[in-house]
């Protein structure tokens, strides 16, 4: 009798056991993922820039700009490094990797009026919570471009390519144009200067292949005269992004409470 | 005993007779092409029949499901999104935002008596089907915030600015039914187009 008594609270307490496991809520593990992005964009002054980042909970990030103190964006050893102000914070999808969900939100910035171009290879975003917690986040390559004297190209149509459907970066911007250029000397996609084909008004950019998510750009088109310009456009918007990009997702443990 | 059986008789019939189609905005696009296999609304009755054998074995409860296709790849033309025209005398900078209150990137059609849920929040179909088909949209926890697409545009006096958007998803589609005690009360076809490339094409016009 006993002996059943004992199995018996044996029973019972592996099954309050389980219970408590069950009922107890599991400790979130939340993360951030950053995909190594070509951050390009050409100074305007309504022109603003936006930084991706994927969260693994629809409830984080806290979307109030009050919930931040400051992002900077610098290189690896901070000898550059420059202040961002935040305009805004937004949802864009959502997207499945390693078995969890991620949310994509795009953060706007004004572009800083500078003197001179500011580029940065392997730049890191840091960001400080209001907490004064702070993360930091590898972005990929950034650069503001600072030009004197331009023109925006006045352009009949804006067109772009990839080189497959897994493809992540746009390998072509085709670009149809009203103005009568004679004579190209250089394309210049931010500070890198590219190939290009020319057509009579419609030039075929060709954007050099890189382990970077590149979906937007600015295009500078040098002639002997004048400084033409294709301000900075979304030619494509990828919503799978995180399943085809195989190396140069960096993922973040992120806890800011 | 002559009751259940009138009822069991109006489901049979309405699980028969509804055969309403709910269409969602891909198949409004102007073109949309498929690496194989066709749409759901390409198939025809006889054909789907074929496939109906596979989900009309009875079950307890629940839903049995037939993929025809699954995942295929497609791409697509969609109709102009934008078209904007500047009557004035000085220049615009014209700014598009679209908003979408749920998943943009899926968009859902069932036929039968299957039905798509219309909530704004969370995106799919009704009655559990979602569960069943496990792609890539049921794992996700729909959250209620706006997806947002915005675009800046300078739009000169007396052009109009139109915005195209083509691109490539990817396609599934096949049968269902559901159970409940062995009486089907549900059959149709179900489909789910995933946008996973938008290509954004700006053209200008001079009028």
């Amino acid at each position: 009798m006993k002996k059943y008594v004992i199995y018996g609270l044996i029973i019972v307490s592996l099954g309050v056991l389980i219970l408590i496991v069950n009922i107890t809520p599991k400790e979130k593990n939340y993360r951030i993922l950053t995909v190594d992005t070509q951050y390009t964009y050409l100074y305007q002054k309504k022109q603003s820039l936006k930084l991706f980042l994927y969260f693994n909970d629809g409830k984080i990030p806290v979307t109030e700009q009050e919930g931040y103190e400051r992002f900077k964006v610098h290189d690896k050893d901070d000898n550059k490094s420059l202040v961002l102000e935040l305009i805004n914070i937004d949802y864009m999808n959502s997207e499945q990797y390693l078995n969890e969900t991620y949310y994509k939100y795009y953060y706007e910035f004004k572009i800083p009026n500078l003197a001179n171009d500011f580029i940065v290879d392997d730049a890191i975003l840091e960001i400080v919570f209001a907490n004064n917690k702070r993360i930091e986040l590898q972005l990929g390559n950034f650069e503001l471009i600072y030009l004197d004297n331009y023109q925006e190209l006045d352009w009949s149509s804006l067109d772009s390519k990839k080189e497959s459907s897994d493809s992540f970066q746009i390998s072509n911007i085709m670009i149809e144009f009203f103005d009568n250029i004679a004579k190209i000397d250089d394309i210049k996609i931010g500070s890198e200067s590219v190939n290009f084909i020319m057509y009579e008004n419609a030039i075929n950019v060709i954007i050099p292949k890189k382990d970077l998510v590149i979906t937007n750009l600015p295009v500078i088109i040098n002639t002997t005269n004048k400084i033409f310009v294709v301000k900075n456009h979304d030619y494509i918007i990828e919503y799978n992004l995180l399943e085809k990009v195989k190396k140069g997702i960096n993922n973040y443990e992120f806890n800011i409470w | 005993m002559k009751k259940i059986l009138v009822l069991f008789f109006i489901v049979f019939l309405y699980s028969i007779s509804t055969n309403k189609v709910y269409a969602e905005h891909y198949q409004n696009y102007e073109e949309l092409n498929l690496t194989r296999g066709k749409v759901l609304d390409d198939y025809t009755d006889e054909e789907l029949k074929t496939y109906y054998k596979d989900v009309k074995k009875s079950k307890f409860s629940g839903w049995k499901t037939k993929f025809i296709n699954k995942n295929v790849k497609a791409t697509f033309i969609s109709e102009t999104i934008f078209s904007y025209y500047n009557d004035g005398y000085t220049p615009i900078d014209y700014i598009y935002k679209m908003e979408e209150k749920s998943e943009n990137k899926y968009s859902f059609s069932a036929t039968g008596s299957i039905s798509v849920s219309k909530s704004s929040s969370k995106a799919g179909f009704k009655s559990g089907l979602d569960g069943s088909l496990k792609l890539s949209y049921t794992s996700s926890e729909q959250i209620e915030r706006k997806e947002a697409v915005e675009l800046k545009v300078k739009v000169d006096p007396g052009t109009q600015v139109n915005l195209y958007i083509y691109g490539e998803g990817k396609i599934s589609n096949g049968v269902a039914a559901k159970y409940l005690f062995w009486i089907r009360s549900k059959l149709g076809g179900f489909e789910v187009f995933e946008v996973t490339t938008e290509y954004q094409k700006l053209e200008k016009v001079r009028i």
